[in-house]
């Protein structure tokens, strides 16, 4: 197997807070290769969306990476200075957020704001770089860019905004684009539309993506493999199909019988109990509270995330290898 | 000697609702004999958003014409995208929000034309559930707070007061320890049971569930829904589950209104508008659910464009200027809703010619 | 099951605990922060000094004695005497009594009568809002300090005076405040749960509405305590407010004016900054308050 794009090793993040250390990452280690779709899906609170700022080295403290590497292209991002990852943001990793509203300036028109980006990483001339936004826009399906980038975030829809983010993070065609619930917050029509346009995005320019959500339908049919978290811990890692159709964690095949299903008529059975506070998190296996198949084992010793079968992997006593 | 009808009788009420068609006459008689619990009729709500000196104001047409009834122990589904309407009409059927016209009845009582102190009453009848549980629940008020408020004002006396919110906290599954937490420490799907606790203070007869269960993680979701629906069997509640999430709708409801700028453009029963969804915008918003099997290759009709702006709603049908299907007449005649079997009404021309 | 735990009456150690529990994390940031534990350290000093101003004071602030008079500071009067051979160290201790008093009166009136307005306008909007808030207007575009004056002209000099005045100035604040902060909360769920749960529009202001917002009414209650000393000081010097012989802040700095040229600066110097340290007090302590109390700093 080539080299992977993206390798994420043994990482470990922690948030210092009053009332103790909150381990929003507690050793995770995935990789990404070129051109794949992988889904990060997990709960609120189980670290997904922290280990996607930390790729970007946009940890905040009181939070710190702790541990471990981050290989991007066969450098570490870890060992960057915070301009060498200037240079990096936007223009080689670049992100998604989930509320476009919120991260996009107010009191700029979304043309200028696509612009700067573009002006940030490229040495072109302004008047270059609108001509290259309005032909990304139209490739987004803009039907008039030139309109659409005269207007300010608050002039359009939830929808506009996000296809405007989404400009944003590609008009520098980075080889990796992490996006945190790109759909989440807008309606079904909306987001069958941006699943829809971030799939071609993938084909057309070659993508690598990382699409971080707690939807398993839009991961189902976006992506090619998925890493399911649980309490700052990965617990199963598989191609999509098999991890529907044959999911090998407790904590997967109990989260896949609670969604209620609009195409089947089958009753979902609720995963009993809550997940853990980040502050407070169980010992052994974080997710033996809430298991079926808990032992004494899981309460005392924690599952290491062991390759199975098929390139499968997960954390846990009793999945046969 | 002949009796004068009481106005209020169910009867009365029962027969202007047959005489209307808002109760399917036959052949499902058995079911339409029981008086519905909350009817809506014709209701609309307008928003003045801007008020201008010359020419007419900026009104945001929120509902538009909204008919509807909830049978006792039934769930209606209110679903759409934001700026359909559906919260409108759920907060306009408790009277959050002065309709602009119509009528809402609770037990055959118009609660549009009552005064303050007995909408304070017949409010407590129906209780809302509402979307954000921290913002529902005071964060200054423990849960004992929370709850002790709520069953004062249901009017119980102080010797029983902690009494039954012992029974309420079991009966959501919250333990006897949790009465002194503030908000800020529970999880977000025991912060929903408190507020779901709080209106079951009243013994109601209806909630009113607006997203119950859009700000929970995943795997608390279904709890909170099978709660729910077993509160429904043991107390024999009605529900309206307003909400975007169609999967969750057709688990939890038996009936479901589709809405669109502020108007119903389906409504039935929830079993035929899953199977055979007759308006093309249903037929959409089912088809465009993320579905966790990635070898379902379904046939997908997405939808162009984004719903219209509700201050100018599109003339004729509302939905044709995103509709796959429109032909002509479309974007002239308003389509009424015509009734199908089993109480499926649709409002669309193509429906309605193929039918007539 | 064992039930009767809740079901008892709770102790008063329960309460505590419970107040303890609610309030330890405004106790941590405290005691992170100790700019805003020394504004306290302050007030609280202050606060002790004018409750215990007659234990304190070494001698009576108005006692005469004329062969002392104009004493710089020496181990006998640690701050020397005035132009009547007053001891100043005691006539200040006594002044802290009187300016506190005058001040927090003054701050919890304008508190008081300014939430409520506030709360009644935010709430109800439409003509009441609109009314009450042009009135306030009205004060506020008057120079606060011409518009005092004028005041303590009209009505006589006198502590009460004084403490009309300054409320009266002030209640504008307190009410602007309290009227944004219902604003942004009226639309809250709970606010629309209570409606459900057919409460009152009075009880939903007082018991809902009021105690989420008055977090930002105490830090002003800080902020506003240093601007009622200064504003009472200032009326006093120039001789609007309390009147010689009795001890203020103002009034002493305004009696020593007159020897300053003459390198007698005690007279004024020590009062001026046992003023100014008790203003600096309730600055500090409102400016931590923000953080403590802001609930952003939560998450």
């Amino acid at each position: 197997m080539s080299e992977p794009l993206l390798k994420v090793q043994d990482l470990k993040i922690h948030f210092s807070t009053f009332y103790g250390v909150a381990k929003a990452v507690d050793g995770i280690s995935f990789e990404v290769q070129h051109g794949e779709a992988l889904g990060l899906v997990g709960e609120s609170g189980s670290g997904k969306s922290v280990t996607g700022m930390a790729i970007l080295q946009l940890i905040q403290p009181p939070g710190k990476v702790v541990a471990g590497d981050i290989i991007f292209a066969g450098k570490s991002l870890v060992d960057y200075s915070e301009k060498e990852m200037q240079n990096v943001r936007g223009s080689k990793i670049s992100m998604i957020f989930q509320n476009p509203r919120t991260c996009l300036n107010p009191v700029l028109t979304l043309g200028r704001q696509i612009d700067r980006v573009y002006l940030q990483h490229n040495n072109v001339t302004p008047a270059q770089a609108s001509e290259h936004r309005l032909e990304m826009l139209s490739r987004v399906g803009i039907g008039d860019p030139i309109r659409f980038s005269n207007n300010y975030p608050h002039q359009v829809s939830g929808g506009m905004c996000q296809r405007a983010m989404i400009v944003m993070a590609i008009i520098c065609e980075p080889q990796l684009v992490i996006a945190d619930e790109p759909t989440t917050g807008l309606d079904v029509t909306i987001q069958r539309q941006i699943m829809e346009l971030l799939a071609e995005m993938r084909e057309r320019m070659n993508e690598t993506q990382i699409l971080i959500t707690h939807d398993l339908g839009v991961v189902a049919e976006t992506c090619h493999r998925i890493v399911v978290m649980y309490a700052s811990r990965v617990m199963e890692v598989s191609p999509t199909r098999q991890l529907f159709n044959e999911p090998l964690h407790p904590y997967t095949i109990g989260l896949l019988n609670s969604i209620p299903r609009v195409d089947i008529d089958e009753q979902p059975t609720p995963l009993p109990g809550y997940v853990p506070n980040a502050l407070n998190r169980p010992s052994g296996c974080p997710f033996h509270p809430r298991c079926s198949r808990a032992q004494e084992r899981c309460q005392v010793e924690q599952p290491e995330l062991v390759p199975v079968k098929d390139g499968r992997s997960a954390a846990c006593f009793f999945v046969e290898k | 000697m002949q009796t004068i009808p009481d106005k209020n009788s169910p009867d009365q009420i029962r027969n202007d609702a047959l005489f209307l068609g808002k109760i399917p006459s036959s052949p499902h008689i058995e079911e339409s004999i029981s008086v519905p619990l909350l009817e809506i009729r014709d209701l609309t709500i307008h928003f003045i958003v801007h008020r201008r000196v010359t020419g007419p104001n900026v009104v945001v047409h929120a509902a538009d014409k909204v008919s509807l009834f909830v049978k006792r122990g039934e769930t209606l589904g209110l679903v759409g995208e934001s700026g359909s309407g559906k919260t409108t009409v759920g907060r306009g059927a408790l009277r959050l929000i002065e309709p602009t016209s119509g009528e809402v009845f609770l037990n055959g009582q118009n609660i549009l034309k009552v005064h303050t102190r007995k909408l304070r009453d017949m409010r407590r009848k129906m209780q809302m559930v509402f979307q954000d549980p921290a913002d529902s629940l005071n964060p200054r008020f423990t849960c004992r707070q929370t709850l002790v408020d709520a069953l004062s004002h249901a009017c119980y006396g102080s010797q029983d007061i902690l009494r039954k919110a012992l029974d309420l906290l079991e009966s959501v599954g919250l333990n006897p320890s949790d009465l002194d937490k503030y908000p800020h420490q529970f999880s977000g799907g025991q912060q929903q049971r408190i507020a779901i606790a709080r209106a079951l203070a009243f013994t109601p007869e209806l909630l009113i569930l607006d997203e119950p269960t859009a700000s929970l993680d995943v795997s608390v979701k279904t709890q909170v829904t099978q709660l729910l629906r077993e509160l429904q069997k043991k107390f024999n509640l009605s529900f309206i589950l307003i909400s975007h999430d169609l999967s969750n709708v057709k688990y939890m409801t038996n009936r479901v209104a589709v809405m669109y700028l502020g108007q119903i453009i389906e409504i039935g029963n929830t079993s035929d508008i899953f199977s055979k969804p007759m308006h093309p915008y249903t037929r959409v918003l089912i088809d465009s659910v993320p579905v966790p099997d990635p070898d379902q290759k379904r046939k997908r009709a997405s939808l162009i464009g984004e719903i219209p702006s509700a201050t100018e709603p599109p003339a004729g049908c509302r939905f044709h200027t995103r509709c796959p299907i429109r032909f002509e007449i479309c974007d002239q005649k308003e389509p009424h809703l015509a009734k199908l079997a089993n109480g499926h009404m649709v409002a669309c021309h193509l429906v309605n010619s193929s039918s007539e | 099951m064992d039930q009767v735990y809740p079901l008892k009456r709770p102790s008063i150690w329960h309460v505590i605990k419970v107040f303890m529990r609610r309030y330890d994390f405004e106790i941590y940031l405290l005691r992170r922060n100790p700019v805003t534990l020394l504004g306290l350290g302050i007030i609280v000093l202050v606060t002790l000094i004018a409750i215990f101003a007659p234990i304190l004071a070494p001698y009576d602030p108005l006692a005469l004695t004329s062969a002392d008079r104009l004493m710089g500071p020496s181990a006998v009067h640690w701050m020397g005497t005035d132009d009547y051979g007053r001891d100043i160290l005691s006539r200040v201790i006594y002044a802290t009594r009187l300016d506190m008093v005058i001040a927090t009166s003054a701050v919890s009136m304008a508190m008081f009568i300014g939430v409520i307005l506030g709360a009644v306008a935010g709430f109800f909007g439409g003509i009441i809002g609109e009314v009450i808030m042009r009135i306030l207007d009205v004060i506020q575009a008057f120079p606060a300090f011409i518009l005092a004056m004028a005041l303590a002209v009209s009505l006589g000099s006198g502590k009460m005076t004084i403490i009309y005045v300054v409320a009266f100035i002030m209640v504008p604040i307190f009410a602007r405040l309290m009227r944004s902060e219902i604003l942004s909360a009226r639309g809250r769920g709970y606010i629309e749960a209570a409606h459900c749960m057919g409460a009152s529009e009075m009880e939903i202001i007082f018991k809902q509405l009021i105690p989420n917002c008055i977090t930002p009414i105490l830090v002003q209650f800080a902020l506003s305590m240093s601007y009622a000393i200064l504003d009472a000081a200032a009326l006093s010097f120039i001789g609007l407010g309390i009147r010689p012989p009795e001890a203020e802040w103002g009034s002493m700095v305004n009696a020593g004016v007159g020897y300053i040229t003459s390198g007698q600066l005690w007279l004024s110097v020590f009062p001026g900054l046992v003023m100014a340290i008790a203003i600096l007090g309730f600055n500090l302590l409102a400016d931590g308050m923000r953080d403590v109390l802001d609930p952003k700093l939560r998450s």
